[in-house]
């Protein structure tokens, strides 16, 4: 067979289509009929087709510092989006280029129904864009599964829950790594998505290229069908422009809206209201519409159903020309579309509607701003997990809030118990201590926890010597990290004030309580020291002895969740008690 | 029909309509890949040397090297580990007492620099870079002596180094 020389050109360039034939191919490109004549209808594929290019080039960009182990993943992945160069940008934009592609493939799959261009000699072709759907929408939900945030983690669990449940679904579970998600699930989900899924892809368009090049672009439903026009110029010209509209919005929009965020790490022991992405949104409202014996199900045999017949079209229509004789075999496709995109818009209000799960979602959201900021001081060996177990406003907080927020008051937050114990709210700051002092009996410090009468206002001991008690207990509880502006020439005398007044009652370093009152030490108050052993044992001697009316949780929180809970009431010094809010009475201020 | 090659004159903006996909498909899919690949070169380095306690004083002989191994807090990108082995270092007493502390690593490649005890001489495993015991070259490809760092007693008895990594095959110390 003698090979066809190029038309024109130097040396150099007859020398490479001698060897790779090239330029005939794209001779073979140029000429490929477009029945119908060129049109935005057929300008799908070429979208596709770049939208492919972008996501593998960022793919592979994203690749050089992702790490798919739990843990590191969610590290990796906040590396990538706050640290890499354009490390942000270039995962929204792949995820908005996935997106698109899907978007773009269902709209190629669509004109073809329409078109009929499933019919034969096209059937592979037709397959190849259904292939391609399936392929897209696997990238899309194992891709969005690696940042093993909280989202990622709890999708997973439910999509893998709900394939149980389905013919085939339990051995796929168990492929990725069973019920156990670690691991196992996260590196196959990552070699599916990085490598498997994307080899599919560029084979599926390849081969969509060269079957293309055989029998040429079918007609649009309304186009004029003798019409017949090469694939050069104007259909390039057309394709050319609608890449070129296409990839402006793609960028548009990785540029400038928040697509691709990160939540906070996956935690199997912290609940998360996950819903799946909108491409998945469908199948989550019509198995959340049904009851639970058959909604699994449903997920499985809607869209079972619904590829079953896609793929048979090629079989089942064998109606005459014109696009009343296809109808009746593309409309309940349109009308299924239609259908399930209305369950999942009513889905999503009424979410949207759900005070109960926009109140988790914004506390989601709280956490994962939480665990960012302190990413960025270096995550710990132990991971982001670990990390935020350490941290006095995560775990601490948190804590506070099962443990102490029933009788304690905090920032107007208080539980529905009888008891009012004293308001942590600025707790051990200047201003607290010294309302503290004047007038112990106020409600939102000991008027209601039934030690009423115990201490009086110490208002007689002069503004002055108030001033250094106050400087001197708030220096008992500086430690070196702190900001660390205390008037030391004040503390020393406010000690000396301390020694001459209140040991009649309270202790001091052991030593005191002349009349037996039971007061507490003031040695080290509020310290942590002082503070962990409230906590711990609020009866000891030391504490409030047998005056306490606190139970003691020494025995019911671990070392480490002490000392974090412990740092998380001495921060409140740190946080003034906020004019105008006062939390007296211990109820939500207005 | 017209093949590609021949398309011109007065259709010239249609060929530029078909480009625009193209081009615009490469810058998009150029321009973060670059910047994602570039991303080391583009990072600031923290070239701070970081002092360590290695062991005890007591550990040293005179005029014989002992390795100590440095653990120290490593950042290394996302990660910070505060106790990671960050390297070995060789230390001996000097007869006045002081402290004389050599980095383990060849200044040729980098390999971890042994002792000789017969010979008294340090020695690199990998190319034969053979170095008194004051760290100079006495054969082998090592374009400098071995890197010596600062080294101190500290009150409590211990031994302070302060530890630095530093370009290798150059005949000057650069550090890394």
């Amino acid at each position: 067979m003698s090979v066809q020389l190029p038309h024109r050109g130097g040396s150099l360039r007859r020398w490479f289509e001698d060897r790779t034939g090239l330029g005939a191919f794209l001779d073979s490109v140029a000429s490929i009929p477009v029945h119908g004549g060129a049109g935005i209808g057929h300008a799908f594929a070429a979208a596709a087709g770049a939208l492919l290019l972008v996501l593998l080039s960022t793919g592979v960009a994203l690749a050089l510092e992702y790490v798919p182990a739990p843990d590191e993943a969610w590290a990796s992945v906040w590396w990538i989006q706050h640290r890499v160069t354009h490390g942000a940008f270039t995962r929204a934009l792949h995820r908005t280029a996935g997106e698109a592609l899907l978007v773009v493939l269902a709209l190629h799959v669509g004109r073809a129904l329409f078109a009929g261009s499933y019919r034969r000699p096209r059937e592979v072709g037709w397959w190849l864009s259904l292939g391609m759907l399936a392929l897209v929408l696997a990238a899309l939900v194992t891709g969005m599964r690696l940042p093993w945030d909280q989202h990622a983690y709890w999708a997973l669990r439910i999509e893998l829950g709900v394939a149980e449940a389905l013919p085939g679904g339990g051995l796929l579970g168990q492929m990725l790594g069973g019920a156990e998600l670690g691991r196992t699930v996260l590196s196959r989900m990552y070699a599916l998505h990085a490598v498997v899924l994307p080899l599919g892809l560029v084979a599926c368009a390849a081969m969509g290229v060269w079957i293309a090049t055989r029998h040429g672009r079918v007609a649009g439903p309304h186009s004029d069908v003798t019409r017949v026009e090469p694939y050069w110029p104007r259909q390039a010209a057309v394709d050319g422009a609608f890449v070129f509209v296409v990839l402006l919005a793609v960028l548009l929009v990785a540029a400038f809206v928040e697509v691709a965020t990160l939540g906070s790490p996956a935690d199997p022991t912290r609940h998360h209201p996950a819903r799946p992405e909108w491409f998945l949104m469908p199948l989550y409202a019509l198995r959340a519409a049904l009851p639970e014996s058959v909604g699994a199900l449903a997920v499985g045999i809607v869209p079972g159903l619904l590829a079953l017949w896609l793929l048979a079209l090629p079989w089942l229509d064998r109606g005459g020309p014109g696009l009343r004789a296809r109808l009746p075999w593309a409309a309940p496709v349109l009308v299924l579309f239609c259908a399930m995109g209305a369950l999942a818009v009513a889905s999503v209000v009424e979410d949207a509607n759900d005070e109960e799960h926009q109140r988790a979602l914004a506390e989601e959201r709280r956490r994962a701003e939480r665990a960012s900021e302190l990413a960025a001081g270096g995550i710990p060996p132990d991971g982001p997990l670990a990390m935020l177990a350490r941290d006095p406003w995560t775990r601490g907080r948190e804590l506070y809030e099962q443990k102490c927020n029933g009788c304690h008051g905090l920032d107007g937050r208080r539980g529905e118990g009888e008891i009012h114990a004293p308001d942590h709210t600025g707790f051990g700051s200047r201003a607290w201590l010294l309302g503290l002092l004047l007038d112990p009996e106020a409600p939102h410090y000991f008027g209601r926890t039934g030690h009423a009468e115990q201490m009086p206002s110490q208002r007689r001991l002069g503004e002055e010597n108030l001033r250094a008690v106050v400087e001197f207990l708030y220096a008992q509880a500086e430690e070196p990290q702190d900001p660390g502006e205390i008037n030391a020439a004040l503390a020393a005398r406010g000690e000396r004030v301390l020694r001459d007044r209140c040991l009649g009652c309270h202790l001091f370093r052991g030593e005191g309580d002349e009349l037996g009152t039971g007061g507490p030490d003031l040695g080290l108050y509020p310290s942590r020291t002082w503070i962990a052993r409230q906590i711990a044992e609020p009866g000891a001697r030391t504490q409030y002895g047998a005056l306490h009316r606190m139970p003691a949780f020494g025995d019911e929180l671990t070392r480490e969740d002490l000392e974090v809970l412990t740092a998380f009431v001495r921060l409140q010094r740190f946080r003034e008690p906020r004019a105008g809010q006062s939390t007296r009475d211990g109820r939500e201020p207005r | 029909m017209r093949p590609v090659s021949e398309v011109g004159g007065r259709r010239a903006w249609l060929r530029w309509l078909a480009m625009a996909g193209p081009i615009a498909t490469g810058v998009l899919a150029a321009l973060p890949a670059v910047a994602v690949w570039l991303d080391p070169v583009l990072r600031p380095r923290r070239r701070r040397g970081t002092r360590v306690v290695v062991g005890p004083a007591s550990a040293l002989r005179d005029e014989h090297p002992v390795p100590m191994t440095v653990v120290g807090e490593r950042v290394d990108a996302w990660e910070r580990a505060p106790r990671s082995t960050l390297g070995v270092v060789w230390l001996q007493r000097r007869p006045d007492g002081s402290i004389l502390c050599h980095s383990a690593a060849c200044p040729h490649l980098g390999c971890r620099v042994g002792y000789d005890e017969r010979a008294r001489q340090f020695v690199c495993p990998c190319h034969s870079s053979r170095f008194a015991l004051d760290g100079r070259v006495l054969s082998g490809p090592s374009a400098r002596p071995l890197d010596e760092l600062p080294a101190e007693r500290t009150a409590d008895g211990m031994i302070a180094v302060r530890f630095a990594r530093f370009r290798p095959r150059i005949a000057t110390r650069e550090e890394i």
